[in-house]
């Protein structure tokens, strides 16, 4: 009987009435809590009810109140004998039937009663339920029909939808942009003028994994570095580790754990009894390890920024090797273009030379035996002396008469030329005369 | 790094958001190229497309520093299902003029249900079974030494995967194994609904 009454008196203080704590019984309510109680059972049964929730000090309008009442209780159905007296002069076995009768006829609310406390694990279990319950409403579709509801399927619901236009949550490595004007000039033309779009650099179909992780991955990192804005934190890379993996121990690692917590409303349709455990060790396990991170962190911090203070050291290092590099190639194409025009001007002199070089040898083969070479030069030179006056005869020969002839020539034209035009100037005085 | 009531960003993100909503550095038909770029990247359907990034010519960094921004404000707006106020309010902040405000909020809104969409097509799901072939193969006789058998029931269970892709699961089992299999169904099943139910 008691654990009726408790449910009861739990049921009502959710209706709104509130019964004092002392009171466990239904044959300790007085006449305020039963009047109370029955009215707000039956304003939750039917919306429409006008009924006072206490009574009237007056005993003539207690009973009609209470007559009222009872009527009301009658109305929704109440089987049994009820009038004024049970509301006024009430006896425990009655209250209770009254009161159970009322409370299985009070509409069921949909909304969870929830006393216990909200954590992650309740929270995730209650959306898994709403899930289930909601995938294993919907009417199966064959597998060949499903692509047409695909287009708009809001939530991953595996009956209705299945998973063939699923895929799985790949993201292409991309580092997000910096502040541009915080490097150096180099790279400050790359970013104005080649930067390619995300979609570019990664492709349609990893696009959205590719900036939700890279997002992820900066909140990240900004919780560890809160203040550093300068380009050398770019260079940590922080490994996002999954939220709740099954295998947690409250180990003593300094990485914080995030999950994509878009994987979380996906995990719908699971076998509910082996995720059931594994979740409750693994929030147990990642809350012990967020009390231990306070402690590891400043560690971690130190270990960090030594780290850090190594890499820029090296990043330092390599930066002056490519100035001193690039240095030495611009000299060497200096020394490169000067050479090359020694070696032209060289190659001028060489040729000259060479052909001064030409002669002295001729002429220098020809001096042993010089008197010998001077009468053949000699004689070689009055060769061609003779040659030349031969070939100069042989010309005027063949001139003369092609001269004689062309001297005719200009002749008869000149003749012609001095008849036309006689002739020409008879004929204009004879059209002269005409007229 | 801002850190709004309800959602977070990154500050690079809010950076280069602030470079973008900031008329004076930016104007009005660029903010609105980076708008549409973002849509149109969004709600492309990747499925006939190819998945191999295509390379571009001469791109300009401030545009892509935005849209990688503006991109990952819609993503995170639509992941946590914000409603417009709280996207305002977040724009508000990073210094948006109002009628920007407007456009990108209009933006989302028109392609939310994509997004959602393609945010949903993200995981990673176990084959899911399909279809089923079977066949009844009687063995008389083996070199194994057992004679009859008996009847053998050879089952292909068709799955379908990631990507659409079909996957075939095959085995051979007796009838007492056949039943036994899918009494567990069954049970499973029967959990399945207990729990979900169980509210």
């Amino acid at each position: 009987m008691e654990e009726v009454d408790k449910i009861l008196i739990l049921t009502l203080n959710h209706l709104g009435c509130e019964i004092d704590e002392e009171m466990k019984t239904v044959g300790s309510f007085g006449i305020g809590e039963v009047v109370g109680g029955v009215v707000r059972c039956i304003r939750a049964i039917s919306s429409d009810c006008d009924l006072p929730t206490s009574l009237p000090q007056n005993m003539a309008q207690r009973f009609r109140a209470a007559a009222t009442i009872a009527q009301a209780v009658k109305d929704v159905g109440y089987p049994g004998d009820i009038g004024y007296q049970s509301l006024l002069y009430p006896s425990e076995a009655d209250l209770r039937r009254i009161f159970m009768f009322l409370i299985e006829k009070l509409p069921r609310d949909s909304s969870p009663v929830s006393d216990e406390p909200l954590n992650k694990a309740t929270l995730i279990h209650r959306e898994a339920k709403r899930r289930l319950a909601e995938a294993l409403s919907q009417p199966w579709l064959p597998p060949h029909c499903r692509h047409v509801m695909r287009t708009q399927a809001s939530c991953a619901s595996i009956t209705k939808y299945g998973t063939a236009h699923t895929q799985g949550f790949t993201s292409r490595p991309f580092r997000g942009y910096e502040d541009p004007s915080a490097l150096c000039p180099e790279m400050n033309n790359y970013y104005e003028n080649h930067l390619r779009r995300v979609t570019k650099l990664v492709g349609y179909n990893h696009l959205l994994a590719t900036l939700l992780n890279t997002h992820a991955a900066q909140l990240e990192k900004e919780k560890f570095f809160p203040s550093s804005n300068s380009v050398k934190s770019n260079d940590v890379k922080l490994k996002l580790e999954p939220l709740m993996s099954e295998t947690d121990l409250p180990e003593a690692t300094p990485t914080v754990a995030l999950e994509d917590p878009a994987a979380v409303p996906m995990e719908a349709a699971r076998p509910q009894s082996d995720v059931q455990e594994t979740d409750m060790t693994a929030v147990e396990g990642s809350s012990v390890s967020q009390g231990t991170k306070a402690d590891i962190q400043e560690d971690a911090a130190v270990s960090r920024e030594e780290q850090l203070a190594s890499l820029e050291k090296e990043v330092a290092a390599i930066k002056n090797k490519i100035k001193e590099c690039t240095e030495g190639m611009q000299e060497a194409q200096e020394t490169l273009a000067k050479l090359t025009d020694e070696i032209a001007k060289e190659e001028e002199v060489n040729q000259k030379k060479s052909q001064d070089v030409k002669t002295m040898q001729r002429t220098s083969s020809l001096l042993p035996e010089s008197d010998a070479n001077i009468q053949k030069l000699k004689a070689a030179l009055k060769n061609s002396e003779e040659k030349m006056g031969r070939l100069q005869q042989q010309w005027s020969a063949h001139r003369e008469p092609l001269n004689a002839q062309l001297l005719s020539l200009t002749q008869e034209v000149e003749n012609k030329k001095v008849y036309y035009w006689y002739y020409g100037s008879q004929t204009s005085r004879n059209t002269y005369w005409w007229k | 790094m801002r850190i709004h009531p309800v959602m977070d960003l990154s500050a690079e993100v809010s950076a280069a958001l602030r470079l973008l909503g900031n008329a004076s550095t930016t104007e009005h038909a660029k903010y609105q190229e980076v708008l549409q770029k973002v849509t149109e990247d969004m709600t492309q359907d990747t499925q006939a497309g190819t998945s191999a990034p295509l390379p571009d010519g001469e791109a300009d960094g401030a545009v892509s520093r935005c849209h990688a921004a503006l991109a990952t404000l819609f993503l995170e707006a639509v992941r946590y299902s914000h409603n417009i106020s709280v996207i305002t309010s977040v724009l508000e902040d990073l210094n948006w003029p109002p009628e920007r405000i407007s456009e990108a909020t209009k933006a989302v809104e028109s392609h939310r249900t994509t997004l959602q969409t393609k945010l949903a097509s993200l995981g990673t799901f176990p084959p899911h079974v399909v279809d089923i072939d079977w066949k009844l193969s009687y063995h008389v006789r083996s070199s194994d030494g057992e004679e009859g058998g008996g009847a053998m029931y050879l089952v292909t269970l068709h799955t379908e995967e990631s990507r659409g892709r079909r996957g075939k699961i095959t085995f051979s089992c007796s009838l007492a194994q056949l039943t036994h299999l899918v009494t567990r169904l069954r049970q499973a099943s029967r959990c399945v609904q207990k729990y979900a139910s169980n509210s």
